[in-house]
């Protein structure tokens, strides 16, 4: 049987770094994936999810089992990412050329083969692009609410737990972000009406 | 909700399936009359189907995502106590490369510049920086 995050965190408190590979192996992932959601660099994703392992490791002792393992990690983690995005390190942008190297392949160029028809399918296409750079100009926390209630399926309660805010503030922070996607959807839909 | 208000607010739980079971009742009879609404739900369906299927970020080379984790780790417990000594010399360090650069200009400005930027990082990862930040913060969002 799966030991549970809470008694391996406890351990970690301990510093069981058994227990604290196991955590990491179990979160890695997701955390590297909301920490990009939020800076939108690979670079700082890494960076940022690997501080948050970090602070993990230094202040388990402070985790006291109210909440979920989860919601306190996550916690950890999306402060940690909003705090980077925020200062956005001022010394790179006055003194460096402040360049972004993410992954240069297309987004689109990284979905499977379409198997529907193919004018359909680049509607479809064109309608994601759009979408996914909308979601680049959110505000980073209406980008963190989505993509934890979207893309990790957390609920709003959880969310809410996560950014210490209230469930009306999340729900708030998710309607902004999607009247604003749902707009750039229907430019494109117009455009598209028009020019035919 | 009255008779004629579109319930907007309401729309997007009913997409994601957060509603009750009445308030749910309620959104199903009101869309079932209301063309606008109805639409509503198609598009907001759509965005989060989106989102939802949005290409994952690249991923990192796991083993060395690891190993760089365990050695910040390990460097955690040995830093913490030489950076209390040294710290005021790291910052006055800094600064001086700091200045040092954003005074100068000519073609040593560039190198300068990278050197200040390595610096300003370790500074950063040693959490002796915040103090040096004099600029304003970009606004969120």
């Amino acid at each position: 049987m799966e030991t549970a995050d809470e008694e391996l965190c406890r351990r970690v408190a301990a510093h069981d770094e058994a227990a604290f590979d196991l955590l990491v192996a179990r979160y890695q992932e997701r955390a590297y994936r909301v920490a990009w959601s939020i800076v939108r660099d690979t670079e700082d994703a890494r960076d940022v999810s690997q501080e948050a392992f970090v602070r993990l490791w230094d202040t388990a002792g402070s985790f006291r089992g109210q909440a979920r393992f989860s919601t306190w990690f996550h916690r950890l983690l999306v402060n940690l990412a909003l705090d980077r995005r925020r200062r956005d390190r001022w010394w790179h942008r006055v003194l460096g050329p402040g360049a972004r190297d993410d992954d240069p392949t297309p987004p689109l160029d990284r979905l499977a083969a379409p198997a529907a028809d193919p004018g359909d399918e680049l509607d479809r296409r064109d309608l994601m692009k759009r979408v996914w750079d909308a979601v680049d100009e959110l505000p980073p926390r209406q980008r963190a609410v989505l993509h934890l209630q979207v893309r990790e399926e957390m609920s709003t309660g959880e969310v809410a737990a996560v950014l210490e805010c209230s469930e009306a503030t999340v729900r708030v922070h998710l309607h902004r972000a999607l009247t604003t996607l749902r707009e750039r959807a229907r430019n494109l839909r117009t455009l598209k009406e028009t020019s035919r | 909700m009255t008779a004629g208000q579109h319930p907007e607010r309401d729309l997007i739980a009913y997409v994601r399936g957060e509603l009750a079971a009445d308030a749910r009742r309620r959104v199903a009879a009101h869309l079932a009359d209301c063309r606008a609404c109805r639409a509503t739900v198609e598009e907001l369906s759509a965005v989060v189907a989106a989102v939802a299927a949005a290409p994952a970020p690249p991923a990192p080379a796991w083993g060395r995502y690891r190993a760089d984790l365990a050695a910040r780790v390990a460097a955690r417990r040995g830093r913490r106590r030489w950076t209390v000594r040294l710290a005021p010399l790291a910052v006055a360090g800094a600064l001086a490369a700091v200045l040092l650069t954003l005074t100068l200009s000519g073609p040593a400005k560039v190198d300068l510049q990278s050197d200040a930027i390595a610096v300003l990082d370790l500074m950063d990862n040693l959490e002796v920086i915040d103090n040096l930040d004099r600029l304003p913060a970009t606004p969120e969002g």
